[in-house]
């Protein structure tokens, strides 16, 4: 279960960027989660029920903010490692994806979930996940080419 | 970049852990929200499951249930699985248009226009003076919610927002935001949330009200009371209150004696005040004429543990 709070609390934190954001989507998820849990089918495994409400509450409140006041790069980064530890090349490289291609690499990367699985989370065909995760990795490798050039 | 994969991965693994207290309060809300005992076998092995979680993911954080959460937002309404034991049942008094409550960082709101919030976190809130918008701080925000319950704007702030003051006419708002340093800036943003501008940092943690005219904003600073004059997509400052300043502080305490209650908001009205009271375990809300004995309850949250002052509104 500590594998529960761990993952959705990064995947809020590398989907919003914000810290106040990510505390919000995991407050919110996992009160959405346990006030539902009378109407969870206990044959189904827990995790992507949970992390379908996390990746789906992050892009909501993204999505939102981002109309209203627009997102960071630099406060991503401050949220994700104000001491400036681990990999900040490709934390910077992360900031720089959309929400929605950033959601799909932290579902496929940090979930371990397969694309059939993350389609179904985002309720999106399996395709449009293929190619968001395909274009995310472009720009990915671009950029950690050219900062490690 | 073969290791590309691998490379990501691990950079999203080594992001930063939530703080203790975060972990913490979401256990405790989960713990809040998870099925009451069932009858049925199937429904213990889940209440367990909820139960496990929110021990695991607190680390032993207590479990204890504080309030029911019901948002009704316009027609939309959220409700919880929980029977609602401790429900509020928050009502507008006769010819008001909006009531807001504040207590223990949970808003309880109606409105004639249809908006009813129960249990949404925030750490400000007021009603527009028509009793259309409310303003609410919400962590390091302050957004502006419409008629119809949603959310109209959203302002991004350096600090959590304590407090919350409609102008009357033009539509301003003036309010308190907590700065990384500890100090308390005052704010003056329009009413579409447009030019959202600094007055005075370094202010008292009172909330700033609007001269009746709507055209001065009264704040306090340095033991006494500032004035500021806004103007529309202008940056002004602050400046020492004159002679008509300070007379008529709306929202200064008045303490009202209730037998074994302790005092902890209080707003002025029209035609009196709203004000809330705590005793017996229970935050009670009254509303009425002033006088010894006089006021009518409004709300009764029982069990509620909500610390602190409670910020009340009325229009």
């Amino acid at each position: 279960m500590e594998l529960h709070w761990d993952g959705a609390w990064r995947a809020a934190l590398a989907i919003t960027g914000r810290t106040a954001m990510a505390e919000d989507v995991a407050q919110d998820a996992f009160e959405r989660a346990f006030a539902a849990l009378g109407r969870f089918d206990e044959r189904r495994p827990f995790a992507p029920w949970l992390h379908r409400i996390v990746v789906n509450r992050a892009l909501d409140l993204v999505r939102a903010e981002r109309r209203l006041v627009g997102l960071d790069e630099a406060a991503a980064l401050q949220a994700w490692g104000p001491d400036g530890g681990g990999d900040r090349d490709a934390l910077t490289a992360l900031a720089a994806l959309s929400a929605e291609r950033r959601a799909v690499v932290v579902l496929r990367h940090l979930l371990g979930y397969s694309p059939p699985e993350i389609a179904e989370i985002l309720g999106v065909p399996v395709g449009t996940v293929n190619s968001r995760l395909g274009r995310a990795l472009t720009e990915l490798r671009v950029a950690l080419e050219v900062r490690d050039a | 970049m073969p290791d590309l994969d691998d490379r990501i991965g691990r950079a999203l693994r080594g992001l930063p852990d939530a703080a203790p207290n975060v972990r913490e309060r979401v256990a405790r809300r989960a713990g809040d929200l998870a099925p009451s005992p069932p009858r049925s076998m199937r429904g213990r092995r889940l209440a367990l499951a909820g139960v496990a979680a929110a021990a695991v993911i607190g680390t032993g954080a207590a479990l204890a249930g504080t309030g029911a959460i019901h948002v009704t937002v316009g027609s939309r309404t959220q409700p919880d699985a929980r029977p609602a034991s401790p429900q509020t049942g928050l009502s507008l008094p006769p010819r008001a248009h909006g009531i807001a409550v504040l207590a223990g960082g949970r808003l309880h709101l109606r409105t004639t226009g249809g908006v009813g919030i129960d249990g949404l976190r925030a750490t400000a809130a007021e009603i527009s003076p028509n009793a259309l918008y409310v303003a609410l701080g919400q962590r390091r925000s302050l957004t502006v919610l419409s008629p119809s319950g949603r959310r109209a704007w959203t302002q991004a702030t350096a600090g959590p927002v304590v407090a919350v003051s409609w102008a009357p006419y033009p539509v301003w708002i003036g309010y308190l935001v907590i700065l990384p340093d500890g100090r308390v800036q005052l704010r003056v943003i329009e009413g579409d949330g447009d030019h959202d501008r600094p007055v005075a940092t370094g202010v008292a943690r009172s909330r700033p009200y609007w001269s009746q005219d709507g055209t001065r904003l009264y704040f306090a600073q340095d033991g006494g009371w500032m004035t500021h004059t806004p103007s529309v997509g202008r940056t002004d400052r602050g400046g020492p209150c004159g002679e008509s300043c300070g007379v008529a502080e709306p929202d200064r305490v008045r303490q009202l004696r209730r037998e074994g209650a302790e005092q902890v908001g209080f707003s002025r009205t029209t035609d009196g005040a709203i004000w809330a009271l705590r005793r017996n375990g229970a935050m009670e809300v009254w509303w009425g004429p002033t006088r010894p004995g006089g006021g009518k309850a409004l709300l009764v949250m029982r069990g509620t543990s909500a610390p602190g002052r409670v910020q009340v509104s009325l229009r």
